[in-house]
């Protein structure tokens, strides 16, 4: 079985403006100053695109997806 | 030179140079040793230049656990980077951002060819061309040794060395990986996101080995002289000998080299450190543990025999503190509040909140919903900074509230058993601002 992509934010570059966490609520929780907390790192399929979209409005380019 | 010449025992570092406190102790000397006088004691390393295979066998006889606060196995550092080989740069670690320690400055002083020997041996081992040596901005004197060192030494490496120095601006993280990494390429020498081992894309985007100065120098020992030789001292848990910087409770501090499997409170006692009235003692500098003194005893220098006990040196580093210890936590995450570099969230937010909740904490009061919030505190912050410093502040804050668990319900009560007592294990000039 192929392994799932894995969600990573890079803390250093992260803004903690939390679009991320409203395009993927299942996956990322925002902490008491608004920075996101990855709840689960393994992307299941179907959160794929959403994952990809954070990725791509993350205004500091902080969300990553590694592909296994 | 045959090994037996050097030393037949203790000790190796100090060797020619030192006091010896007791046969398992003694401090590092003062003096350095220059290029002629390096090569009549130790001989030349130039045989172990460029010899994987030879390192590699003598590590897989006696591990070197590095020593600059991580305690990872050198054999295994080795092997994850040598597949980079011919495409690598090496930086050595003289950073010593920890305030508390002071060993890597005595090294550099005392045994700078002993360090650029282990750099060279280790880079052209690995088939890297360039070394870097990175230091201190505040210890320009080291700076002079370490560069009078590489003159003498003038075209014997078949490495490119360059001297680089810390940004000082950037507090207790510069010394973090990939500070210095970000530091040599000019970068600013704040932490930078690598959170991948080994490092690819380190200085000039190349793959990157940054090892401690101290663990270089061992590495250059042990190539020299051999693992049966290096091995001939210590005990099953940890061979070799280890520098640490001791600290005792009014300030003051020495720099002793130190034969591994030595118990902790035979070294307190051969240093003539008190330990009756002492209330805690710092093992492992801002990013270990405060333990009580009465645990003492049962600690021994070893870092794998530590770290069964959830506990480690560091980068080498025991304090003894006579102040309260809930003031002592307090004072030491006030302290790392202070020198986050303000890049990540949960550092730069979460830090300056744990360290209002220890400030409660430390003053007389109902505290008992201020211990959960610790808690929560802690959850927040662990593993979500750029750099490990947060998680220091975490680990720290768990253990003093586990140990001192008696001293906090003294607290509760509206007590102290310590009042009165002042701190020295934190830089004064940092206690103001935070509160
Ligand atoms: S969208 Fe980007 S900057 Fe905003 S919180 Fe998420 S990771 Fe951080
Ligand atoms: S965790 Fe703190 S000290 Fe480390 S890089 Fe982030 S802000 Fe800087």
């Amino acid at each position: 079985m192929a392994r799932m992509p894995k969600l990573r934010i890079n803390p250093i570059a992260c803004n903690g403006h939390g679009m991320c966490a409203e395009l993927l609520p299942e996956l990322i929780d925002l902490d008491d100053w608004g920075y996101p907390i990855i709840k689960t790192s393994e992307i299941p399929l179907n959160l794929l695109d959403m994952a990809k979209r954070a990725e791509r409005i993350c205004p500091t380019l902080a969300v990553m997806i590694l592909e296994n | 030179m045959s090994s037996q010449d050097y030393s037949k025992s203790f000790p190796r570092l100090g060797y020619g140079g030192a006091q010896i406190i007791k046969a398992r102790a003694s401090y590092l000397g003062t003096e350095t040793l220059v290029w002629d006088d390096h090569l009549s004691l130790l001989g030349s390393a130039e045989p172990y230049f460029g010899s994987i295979h030879h390192l590699k066998r003598q590590l897989a006889e006696t591990e070197i656990y590095g020593r600059g606060g991580a305690a990872f196995p050198l054999s295994r550092k080795i092997e994850a980077y040598q597949r980079f080989s011919g495409n690598l740069v090496i930086a050595a670690n003289g950073t010593e951002s920890e305030f508390l320690s002071r060993k890597d400055a005595a090294l550099l002083t005392r045994h700078p060819h002993l360090v650029i020997d282990g750099l060279t041996i280790l880079a052209s081992s690995l088939g890297a061309a360039t070394g870097h040596i990175h230091l201190k901005y505040a210890n320009a004197a080291v700076a002079s040794v370490v560069a009078s060192a590489l003159a003498e030494r003038h075209g014997f490496d078949p490495v490119k060395i360059e001297i680089s120095i810390s940004n000082p601006s950037v507090g207790y993280p510069s010394g973090v990986e990939s500070a210095v990494i970000s530091a040599v390429d000019g970068s600013g020498g704040k932490p930078i996101y690598l959170p991948d081992r080994p490092i690819e894309k380190g200085i000039k985007r190349r793959p990157t080995l940054v090892s401690n100065v101290e663990t270089l120098a061992q590495l250059a020992l042990l190539a020299r002289f051999g693992a049966k030789w290096y091995s001939g001292i210590g005990t099953d848990a940890e061979f070799g000998t280890r520098l640490l910087t001791i600290t005792n409770s009014d300030g003051r501090s020495a720099v002793v080299e130190v034969e591994a499997g030595l118990n902790v409170f035979e070294l307190l006692e051969a240093l003539a450190i008190n330990l009756q009235k002492t209330s805690s003692v710092l093992l492992g500098g801002y990013f270990g543990r405060l333990v009580p003194p009465g645990q003492v005893k049962d600690l021994i220098i070893s870092a794998p025999a530590l770290k069964g006990m959830g506990l480690g040196l560091g980068a080498g580093v025991i304090a003894v503190s006579s102040c309260c210890p809930i003031t002592e936590t307090s004072e030491i995450i006030r302290y790392l509040a202070s020198q986050s570099s303000g890049q990540c969230g949960p550092c730069f937010n979460g830090l300056p909140e744990l360290a209002l909740l220890w400030d409660t904490l430390s003053r007389p009061g109902n505290i008992t919903t201020v211990v959960d919030e610790v808690n929560r505190v802690c959850a927040l912050v662990m593993g979500r900074g750029g750099c490990a410093m947060p998680d220091g502040a975490v680990i720290l804050s768990k253990s003093s509230l586990r140990y001192f668990e008696s001293e906090l319900d003294i607290h509760r009560q509206g007590g102290c058993s310590y009042s009165g007592i002042n701190s020295y294990l934190v830089p004064t000039d940092t206690r103001k601002g935070i509160r």
